[in-house]
C-alpha cells in the first residue's frame, strides 16, 4: 500500500482556561486528546460525534488553523505539525494542497466581496496564472459547481444557502487541492438542497481524485459519503473502521447507541433503541478511566479505573473498549 | 372527534418588499390524543401555522382569514384575555431553541409555577412542590436541586425537558412542538422523543410535531401533513406517506435523504436531487407552487392552481396529475 496522503499521530489540542480563584492548578479543555488517523489519496474519512466531541477542532488543527498542543501531522511524509515554522514558500504550497469548506455558508463568505473576487483572491495569493487565466478558471469552476457565469458579479447576500455552499466548494477547489476538509458541509441546508451538495461533492471527488475529511454529526450522510469512519467521543476516537463495519457490526457501546438513536425515515422500522443516560461530560474534567463510563450501559468496575486503548478488532477495525 | 381543525388559514406578512404569503390556505385536522407530524423545508410555513394557531403572530404578520376550531370554538374570535386562558393551559407549545425560550433571570421553579398559578388556584408553595413533581416526570435527576437553578446551569437536553415539563404542567389537550429536537444531539434527541411519547400515553395529549426531519416523523407520528411554500401538498397516515407518497414533492423529498444502513447493505445509489430552490413567497404565481421543480410538470400545471383533493377519509393531495388512489 502506498503512503497515506495525510497522517495524524497522537494529535492533542488542549485549550488553557483561566485559573480559578486562589487555585494553583492550571486547567485545560481537552478538546482533542491523543487521536491518530490517516487519509489516503482520493479517499473519504468521515469523523462523526456529538457536539463538543472535538471533531471540528481535529479538522481545524490538521489545517493548522488551531495549533496542536501535541502529536505530529504529516502531509505526503512532510512534517506539517507547525506550518508557520516552515519557510514561507513551502507553507504556501502546503496550504494550497489542503482546503476547507465550512458549515455555515452565511458567515464564511465575505459579504463585501463579489463571487468573482471570492474565487480570484486565493488564486492571486498563490500566483496561479495571469488575470486572464484566472478568470477562465473562475468560469470553469462556476460551471463545475453548478453556478452560472452571470453569477460572478453578484454578492453573497444575493445567493441562497445551497448556492453559497457551492461557492464555498468552488473556492476550495480553485487551488487544485488534494485534500478538502468539510466541516458539517450540509448540516445548515434543507434536505432537498443537501442531496444536491452531497452529489456534487461525490462527483468532484471522482473527477479530481480528491481526498475528503467529512466532519458531521449526521451518521446517515456520513455513511453515504465516507469510505472509513472515525467515531469520536470527548476528544478521543473510540472506534474506527470501514463504513460497512461501522454500520453492520459496531463494536463500541457508544457507536451502537449512536446508531440506534438515529430516527430512520421508515415507519415500519421498530427498533430496540439503546437509550443513553445523561449528557456528555465536560471536556474540562473528563471522567477517569474510560471517558464513556458515565453513560455506558455495559459499564464494569474496570472502566472507572483503566483507560482503554484503541486496539485492533478486525481488518482495519479499531475500537477502544475493554469489552469489545 | 377532531380536537383541532384548521380551515383555509391564511397568514401574510406585509413588509416593504410586498406581501409574503407565509401560510396560504392551510387546512388540517387533528384528533384527540394523536400525533400529527407537519413536515416541510424552511419557508414552507409550518412554524407560522403553529404561531397563527397560538395567536402569536406579530406585526408585520397577520392572520388574514380562515378558521381555527379548537374543541368547537374558533380561536380567532376569542379576545386576547380569553386566548390567554387557552394558551399554556389547553394548548401549549415548545420551541426549537430551549435556551432562548426560557427566561434567564428566573429560577426553573419560578418559571413553571408562574404558569401553573396563572391557570389554577394553587398556592405558591404547592406550585413549587408540583414543579418538582413535573421535573421528576421528565426524568431530570435531582429535581429538588434543579428546580432552584437557573437555565444557564443546565445542558441543552435538560432545558428542553424543562420546556416539556412546563408545557405539560397544565395538562393541555394539545402540545405544539416546533422542531423540539433539532438543536439537540442525536443521543439526547432519542431521550427527548422517548420522553414525549411516554408522556403522551400518560396524559393523552395530542402532539402537533413540526419538523424537517423525516426520521423523527416516521418514528413518532400517526398522521402526516406535508407542506410546501405555505401550502399543504399532501396529507395521510404515516404509512401512506412513507410507503406510497402521492405528491411529486413528497416522493422527491423521501428520495433525497440518505437512509442509515442502506449503503452498507447495497451499493451507493446517487441521491435524488430536487432541482432549483423553494419559490419566493412574495411572488407566487397562478400555478402550482412546485411546478418549476417538479419532474412530472407539464403545460397544464403552469396554468392551474391545484386544489387539495381528499381522495380518502383524511388523505388528500394537491396535484392535478393525481388520478385517484390506484392510478
Amino acid at each position: 500500500m502506498s503512503e497515506p496522503l495525510l497522517k495524524v499521530e497522537n494529535l492533542k489540542v488542549h485549550f488553557p482556561l483561566d485559573r480559578e480563584f486562589l487555585s494553583l492548578k492550571k486547567r485545560y479543555v481537552y478538546a482533542v486528546d491523543d487521536i491518530s488517523f490517516s487519509v489516503n489519496e482520493g479517499e473519504t474519512l468521515g469523523i462523526v460525534g456529538e457536539s463538543g466531541c472535538g471533531k471540528t477542532t481535529a479538522g481545524l488543527s490538521v489545517l493548522n488553523l488551531v495549533k496542536p498542543t501535541g502529536g505530529q501531522l504529516f502531509f505526503r511524509n512532510q512534517d506539517i505539525t507547525d506550518i508557520s515554522k516552515l519557510p514561507k514558500e513551502e507553507a504556501l504550497k502546503l496550504r494550497k494542497e489542503m482546503q476547507i469548506i465550512f458549515q455555515d455558508p452565511y458567515s464564511s463568505l465575505n459579504p463585501r466581496a463579489s463571487l468573482k473576487t471570492i474565487l480570484d483572491v486565493p488564486m492571486k495569493i498563490h500566483n496561479m496564472g495571469s488575470a486572464k487565466e484566472r478568470s477562465e478558471k473562475i468560469e470553469y469552476l462556476l460551471e463545475k459547481v453548478g453556478l452560472r457565469l452571470e453569477h460572478a458579479s453578484r454578492y453573497p447576500h444575493e445567493f441562497s444557502g445551497g448556492q453559497r455552499q457551492r461557492i464555498g466548494i468552488a473556492r476550495a477547489l480553485s487551488l487544485n487541492p488534494s485534500l478538502i476538509i468539510g466541516d458539517e458541509p450540509v448540516s445548515a441546508l434543507d434536505v432537498s438542497i443537501q442531496a444536491q451538495i452531497i452529489n456534487l461533492l461525490l462527483d468532484l471527488q471522482e473527477e479530481f481524485n480528491l481526498a475528503y475529511i467529512i466532519i458531521a454529526h449526521d451518521l446517515a450522510v456520513v455513511e453515504h459519503v465516507a469510505d472509513r469512519i472515525a467515531v469520536m467521543y470527548l476528544g478521543k476516537i473510540v472506534e474506527q473502521a470501514d463504513y460497512k463495519d461501522i454500520y453492520t457490526s459496531p463494536l463500541h457501546p457508544y457507536t451502537q447507541a449512536l446508531l440506534s438513536a438515529i430516527p430512520i425515515p421508515d415507519p415500519h422500522m421498530k427498533r430496540n433503541r439503546i437509550l443513553l443516560k445523561g449528557d456528555v461530560p465536560s471536556p474540562i474534567d473528563p471522567p477517569k478511566g474510560c471517558s464513556f463510563n458515565t453513560r455506558c450501559p455495559k459499564k464494569k468496575d474496570v472502566c472507572e479505573q483503566v483507560e482503554p486503548v484503541l486496539k485492533k478488532a478486525g481488518d482495519g477495525h479499531y475500537v477502544s473498549c475493554h469489552f469489545a | 372527534m377532531n380536537i383541532l381543525e384548521i380551515k383555509n388559514l391564511k397568514t401574510q406578512f406585509h413588509v416593504l418588499d410586498g406581501v409574503a404569503h407565509a401560510v396560504n390556505n392551510v387546512s388540517l385536522s387533528m384528533e384527540k390524543g394523536e400525533v400529527l407530524g407537519v413536515v416541510g423545508e424552511s419557508g414552507s410555513g409550518k412554524s407560522v401555522t403553529a404561531l397563527s394557531l397560538m395567536g402569536l403572530v406579530r406585526p408585520p404578520g397577520r392572520v388574514v382569514s380562515g378558521e381555527i376550531l379548537f374543541d368547537g370554538t374558533d380561536l380567532r374570535t376569542l379576545s386576547e384575555k380569553q386566548m390567554q386562558d387557552v394558551r399554556g393551559n389547553r394548548i401549549s407549545m415548545i420551541f426549537q431553541e430551549p435556551m432562548t425560550s426560557l427566561n434567564p433571570l428566573l429560577k426553573i421553579r419560578d418559571q413553571i409555577s408562574e404558569m401553573v398559578m396563572r391557570h389554577n388556584s394553587i398556592s405558591k408553595k404547592d406550585s413549587y412542590d408540583y414543579c418538582v413533581e413535573m421535573l421528576g416526570k421528565v426524568q431530570i435527576p435531582y429535581p429538588e436541586k434543579r428546580a432552584k437553578e437557573y437555565p444557564h446551569q443546565l445542558s441543552g437536553g435538560m432545558r428542553q425537558r424543562i420546556m416539556i415539563a412546563m408545557a405539560l404542567s397544565c395538562n393541555p389537550e394539545i402540545l405544539i412542538a416546533d422542531e423540539p429536537t433539532t438543536a439537540l444531539d442525536v443521543t439526547i434527541q432519542a431521550q427527548v422523543i422517548d420522553l414525549m411519547l411516554n408522556l403522551k400515553e400518560q396524559y393523552d395529549t395530542g402532539i402537533l410535531m413540526i419538523t424537517h426531519d423525516l426520521g423523527v416523523i416516521a418514528e413518532i407520528a400517526q398522521k402526516v401533513v406535508v407542506m410546501y411554500a405555505g401550502q399543504v401538498v399532501e396529507t395521510g397516515t404515516v404509512y401512506e406517506i412513507f410507503d406510497n407518497p402521492k405528491h411529486p414533492y413528497t416522493k422527491a423529498l423521501l428520495d433525497s435523504v440518505p437512509k442509515l444502513g442502506k449503503r452498507s447493505k447495497a451499493e451507493r445509489k446517487r441521491l435524488r436531487e430536487i432541482k432549483g430552490i423553494v419559490p419566493d413567497l412574495f411572488t407566487l404565481g397562478a400555478h402550482c407552487n412546485f411546478y418549476e421543480r417538479c419532474p412530472d410538470a407539464d403545460e397544464a400545471c403552469k396554468r392551474i392552481i391545484p386544489d387539495l383533493i381528499e381522495y380518502e377519509n383524511g388523505s388528500s393531495v394537491r396535484c392535478i396529475k393525481f388520478q385517484g388512489r390506484n392510478a
